[in-house]
């Protein structure tokens, strides 16, 4: 289902279709391309692409064979356009045709200063870009050759293979991005094989107009890009609601029995046990996973822990609500044990009922069109797009460990006493340093994401924050351990100097969920006003911003000796006897890296 | 002939952009500004996703008026 596309001409009438829409509300983004070839015919696929994805695509394409020209000179049209996303767009037949058509011929020194060539050009390339302009960049990788040289006897060649010197060549360029802020690939390698290479090129087309592509490759590019932008525009979700009957099993445990679900080896348990494994995958990548089922909560959980051949054991999932109340309210009773929004929610439940009642009742939670046949949930879920990322931190990865230490840590909780006593006894440990190339991806990730606790819920982009950071603003990050274990970097402040100099004001000041009345908010704040007084400064200036979410930290400001000198703005005189201290429970290294 | 032309028009239309009363029988890349060297490869694809046909190269750089394409679609049909 997922390698459907429209036709050329189904293209074309759609994209006139959002032209003609009134789309006000909906979020522009201006798209630049540069590249060794003729782009323009991708337009109506990304204008389409993007629109599905309720974004508005503003495509520029650069003269093709333009790229150095474009992005060397700061006046360049490339630069005026003022692009959200650049695309850059080389290909080897047109960059080092050598290694595609006399490979045969190549030495291997030959074939290594070829490729030390091309990674060097992709290197000055995003360094030209980065000096002048902050928008992230998706750079495609190579496909594999049309034709390898040597034939069916290209893999026994190994390392001296035309396939591996590729593979080579893309991880290299991988890396390479991985060197500067917000730079993406585009994997137009996998973007070939799904589509098939042969069916992917139109050599007629190339030839009169040095368009390369046959209508599914552009398709399909514009779908990758499309992904990739809205993955980097829109906060990812982080919780993967699951039915159990005719979801994860087939058949009803409640009717069939444990011995009789479908769930194994063979037709069809074995579809429902490939589903469960692309489940876990999910979970793997930091992906929270709840159950939503109706269902005795005794012997469904009898199933998910004694069938052999169930995979996403209950201490494997975050939460769960087996029971007959409607899954709207169940889904709402998760988010709040969880601390997560119910638009961090997908919801997967086979029965077309409970999905328009999680539609009508939770809107804020994306509900998957769960397909009839079990043996299209992969691609239904995984197509969705609502898991996409660009970049993965490895707090992502760790994220379902902290949450299940998180449930000892209540469990310990109901041992204590007092707030203090029980805080004493987690015997926390916060580290504070100034913000680093290593944090910043995170801090960025914590921008994009938190709702909650965020004074002024800014979506700064890393690249600015970056800049900020260049230009003389402080930055300082926080993270948590305690005897359960590591909480990872869960605070982020960024201050900047005021025009009166000895002003300093609260760009970003957040926390995330996870560590909520631990009172780390006290350090973080401590900790940014010793360095901000340290730098000369004596007052500190901050906005709340109110929006639905963040009404948890609407009193932080006052609780730490903020005076309001306008609606929700404030400022705190810092000096050597400012009331602001550690939390004594909490032990405190400072420059910790 | 005149259900084609009426096709062609509307794929036309739709392709450059342009209003289909703006197309007629003698419409050719001379009289139509939008129909450039670019949209041409854009109505090139068109005509082959809509009539399902195949457009051979040298075809592709002739049919630069809408006469020569009804032309074409009558001696190729689908």
């Amino acid at each position: 289902m997922s390698f459907r596309f429209r036709t050329h001409t189904e293209y074309l009438a759609r994209q006139r279709e959002l032209e003609s829409e009134e789309r006000e509300s909906v979020d522009q983004v201006r798209m630049a391309f540069l590249s060794t070839i003729t782009l323009e015919p991708l337009a109506p696929y990304l204008v389409v692409e993007l629109g599905d994805r309720d974004l508005s695509a503003v495509p520029w394409f650069g003269p093709f064979g333009q790229i150095e020209q474009q992005c060397l000179r700061d006046d360049s049209e490339f630069y005026r356009f003022g692009p959200d996303v650049i695309v850059v767009w080389m290909r080897l037949e047109e960059i080092a045709e050598d290694l595609l058509y006399r490979f045969l011929s190549l030495e291997a020194e030959e074939r290594e200063s070829l490729a030390t060539r091309i990674e060097k050009r992709f290197r000055d390339l995003f360094a030209a870009i980065r000096q002048r302009s902050q928008a992230p960049v998706v750079v495609a990788n190579f496909a594999p050759p049309d034709y390898p040289l040597g034939g069916f006897a290209d893999p026994h060649f190994l390392e001296a293979s035309q396939g591996a010197l590729l593979q080579r060549l893309n991880a290299g360029i991988a890396r390479i991005a991985s060197q500067f802020a917000q730079c993406a690939i585009l994997d137009f390698s996998r973007i070939v094989a799904e589509v098939g290479l042969p069916a992917s090129y139109d050599a007629r087309m190339f030839s009169l107009s040095r368009m390369p592509f046959s209508s599914p490759a552009l398709a399909n590019s514009a779908r990758h890009l499309a992904r990739i932008v809205r993955a980097m525009r829109v906060p990812n979700r982080k919780c993967l609601a699951l039915d159990l009957d005719n979801t994860l099993w087939g058949g009803i445990v409640g009717d069939d029995g444990i011995e009789g679900i479908q769930l194994g080896e063979d037709y069809p348990g074995n579809l429902f046990k490939t589903f469960q494994k692309y489940v876990l995958s999910l979970r793997d990548s930091g992906i929270l996973l709840a159950i939503v089922s109706k269902n005795e909560e005794a012997t469904a959980l009898d199933a998910m822990r004694n069938h052999p051949d169930f995979l996403l054991r209950p201490d494997l999932i975050a939460a769960h609500r087996i029971n007959w109340t409607d899954k709207a309210t169940n889904l709402r009773e998760i988010a709040a044990e969880l601390n997560i929004g119910l638009d961090s929610f997908v919801f997967f439940d086979d029965n077309p009922v409970e999905r328009d009642w999680v539609r009508r009742n939770c809107p804020e939670v994306a509900v998957i069109e769960v397909p009839r046949h079990p043996h299209q949930y992969p691609a239904a879920l995984l197509d969705s797009g609502h898991f996409d990322r660009v970049f993965v931190t490895d707090d992502d990865r760790k994220r379902n460990q902290y949450y299940s230490d998180d449930t000892r840590r209540k469990q310990h909780l109901q041992g204590t006493s007092t707030l203090v006593d029980f805080l004493s006894s987690l015997e926390m440990t916060a580290s504070l340093s100034e913000v680093t190339a290593n944090s910043l991806p995170r801090c960025a990730q914590l921008v994009a994401k938190t709702n909650q606790f965020n004074l002024t819920t800014q979506r700064m982009p890393l690249a600015e924050i970056e800049k900020k950071l260049s230009d003389g603003s402080i930055g300082i990050c926080l993270r948590l351990s305690d005897k359960f274990g590591d909480l990872g970097l869960i605070a982020f402040a960024l201050s900047s100097q005021m025009a009166e100099a000895d002003h300093w004001q609260i760009d970003i000041f957040l926390l995330s969920c996870r560590a909520f009345d631990r009172s780390v908010e006290t350090a973080l704040l401590k900790s940014l006003s010793d360095r901000i007084l340290e730098r000369g400064g004596r007052f500190l200036r901050s906005d709340f911003v109110p929006t639905p979410r963040n009404r948890v930290c609407a009193r932080f400001l006052p609780d730490h000796g903020f005076q309001e000198i306008s609606t929700n703005s404030w400022i705190l005189a810092l000096d050597e006897s400012n009331s602001l201290k550690f939390p004594e429970f909490l032990t405190v290294l400072e420059n910790d890296e | 002939m005149n259900d084609l032309l009426e096709k062609i028009r509307q794929l036309m239309a739709l392709t450059l952009g342009v209003p289909p009363d703006s197309i007629t029988d003698s419409t050719s890349t001379e009289t139509l500004s939008e129909w450039t060297s670019l949209q041409h490869l854009n109505l090139i694809m068109a005509i082959e996703s809509e009539f399902g046909v195949f457009i051979p190269p040298d075809t592709t750089l002739e049919l630069t008026s809408v006469a020569k394409i009804v032309e074409f679609l009558e001696s190729n049909p689908t």
